[in-house]
């Protein structure tokens, strides 16, 4: 687990982190299974599963490839075991990679996906179908760079799952030879894309909480089920990778297949935007450890504003500049780096409209969670509160105005009061 | 004559207060019933409850200054901001939502008595 730590870096000035050459981010359950769930409403159970399963392991080959390299793991036995290392550190559970080179099972216990699932909808929903489609593309993934197949050369199933009742989740491997090899989207890619930081307003107290936040969570460990807990959230440290390509795939398909359906379809991937500013970055300004860290919340609109572009960096998504800010009108943020447009512009060339739909919906809920939640009072955020303020009573407008996937020169939301 | 003081005197100084805890109540979290708050006082030494509660079971997760994280073996955690006095109670996730709150009351207690221990 000290190795990961050692591979574990930033890039200096634009908020990225990197596990090897590999960028990651830090998301909560309820973001992985809201985007997961789009991916599923608009392509179906099967073909949902299929594409996650798919971008996961694609991500996942590229990054073990690479950590093994690092880390001059040559055998299988010690690839697996640090594959079995990745995932818990990712906060995804405990995986036990039982399968060889023509495939073979793997057990999970603990999946952050299905774990999280039933604690969110357990009570509510049965479920039928697996959720699982990270651990699956991961489990291929692991064992395909174990065995050095190439990505794509394994198949992978979720048979039994947690989210639907069974006790625990199993998976089984098979032969495919379908293959799925893409240009990475590493380290390299990002310093091709991403453009000169700039400083926003408040830059200074932003920095210096961001930096405050960044060493919190170095210190973050997995407990002893594999899951990470930090600020009293569950948090994964995820692949951007994995997020891009699937929610691009399922855009494209439906812009292929189903145009009339493509607004309401982006719409849904930027709610994930408000999913996170209020669960991820809403419990954490509510945090003992920001208390301990900042201290203890005014609650007015430039604090909480700044503070969550503050938090958006400790995250990882980027460089994130508050550039105007007038209370009750207008919010206008740039990214001088994101895990989005950079993503988009290699994997798929330029584009005719922007693309950061996390970036700019994320930028809406600020405002909206800036005027319209009572800090001061340290409310719950329950699931009702978002319904109301995110479903009932959103009064902001954001518009994406520039994006580096249509090549300008930085990623700007305006967001207005409508 | 004057006699000198007997136990059953009253005593010259008033006697020292245990350090209060207060009860329980819902704190910010993400899921259901998991995070619950209540306050210590803050005077008190981080070093010696640490001690005290590291001796209960406890590991310490937390290198900040300002924070102190201790995680039970029975995996419940303690997140105390030891400048405002504030804990968060996390329940383990394993535990059936039904049974949370009645957890954190057991944790509550278990706590308030290490706390007048630390004394």
């Amino acid at each position: 687990m000290n190795q990961l730590k050692e591979f574990s870096a930033e890039l200096p000035g634009q908020d990225l982190k990197f596990l090897g050459s590999t960028p990651y981010v830090y998301h909560c359950h309820h973001f992985n299974l809201f985007h997961d769930q789009t991916v599923e409403d608009a392509l179906g159970e099967e073909e949902g599963f299929l594409i996650r399963s798919r971008a996961a392991q694609s991500a996942v080959w590229q990054l073990l490839s690479d950590l093994v390299a690092k880390a001059g793991a040559s055998t299988p036995a010690e690839r697996l075991q640090l594959a079995a290392a990745v995932f818990p550190w990712m906060g995804q559970g405990r995986l036990e990679l039982l399968a060889g080179a023509e495939g073979g099972n793997v057990r999970g216990d603990h999946l952050h996906y299905s774990f999280a699932w039933r604690e969110k909808y357990g009570a509510r929903v049965r479920r039928r179908f697996p959720v699982d489609a990270f651990a699956a593309g991961f489990a291929a993934a692991a064992t395909e760079v174990a065995f050095s197949l190439p990505p794509g050369a394994l198949a992978s199933r979720e048979q039994s799952c947690f989210a639907c009742r069974q006790p625990a989740c199993g998976f089984e491997l098979g032969r495919q030879d379908v293959p799925s090899q893409a240009e990475p989207v590493n380290r390299e890619v990002f310093l091709r894309h991403i453009r000169q930081p700039s400083e926003g307003l408040e830059e200074g107290r932003i920095a210096e909480i961001a930096t405050g936040l960044n060493e919190f969570l170095l210190g973050v460990d997995g407990d002893e089920r594999g899951l990470v807990q930090g600020f009293g959230i569950f948090i994964t440290r995820h692949l951007p990778g994995y997020y891009d390509q699937t929610a691009y795939d399922t855009i494209h398909h439906i812009e292929k297949h189903a145009p009339q359906a493509t607004p309401a379809v982006e719409e849904l991937f930027g709610e994930s935007g408000h999913v996170c500013a209020f669960y991820t970055i809403g419990n954490i300004l509510l945090s003992p450890e920001w208390e301990a860290m900042v201290g203890t919340l005014r609650g007015d609109v430039e604090e909480i504003v700044t503070s969550s572009v503050a938090i958006t960096r400790a995250l990882g998504f980027g460089h994130w500049t508050v550039d105007e800010l007038e209370p009750d009108r207008r919010l206008v943020m740039r990214s001088s780096s994101n895990y989005e447009s950079p993503f988009y512009f290699e994997r798929y060339g330029l584009s005719e409209k922007p693309r950061c739909y996390f970036f700019a919906n994320a930028s809406r809920a600020i405002m909206q969670l800036a005027h319209r939640v009572d800090w001061a009072s340290r409310p719950e955020l329950t699931e009702d509160l978002y319904l109301s303020l995110f479903k009932a009573d959103l009064k902001w407008r954001v518009e994406e105005t520039r994006c580096c996937s249509k090549g300008d020169d930085v990623c700007e939301v305006v967001v207005t009061k409508g | 004559m004057v006699q000198p003081n007997t136990v059953t005197d009253t005593p010259l100084l008033p006697p020292r207060e245990a350090p209060r805890i207060t009860g329980l109540s819902r704190d910010s979290g993400c899921a259901r019933s998991l995070n619950w708050r209540c306050d210590l006082p803050v005077d008190l030494d981080p070093e010696v409850v640490e001690s005290v509660l590291v001796a209960s079971g406890y590991g310490s997760r937390s290198q900040h200054p300002a924070l102190k994280v201790f995680r039970h073996c029975e995996g419940h955690e303690l997140a105390w901001v030891v400048t405002t006095g504030r804990v968060q109670i996390r329940v383990n996730s394993v535990v059936e939502p039904p049974a949370r709150e009645e957890e954190a009351h057991r944790i509550h207690r278990d706590l308030s008595d290490l706390v007048r221990r630390s004394l």
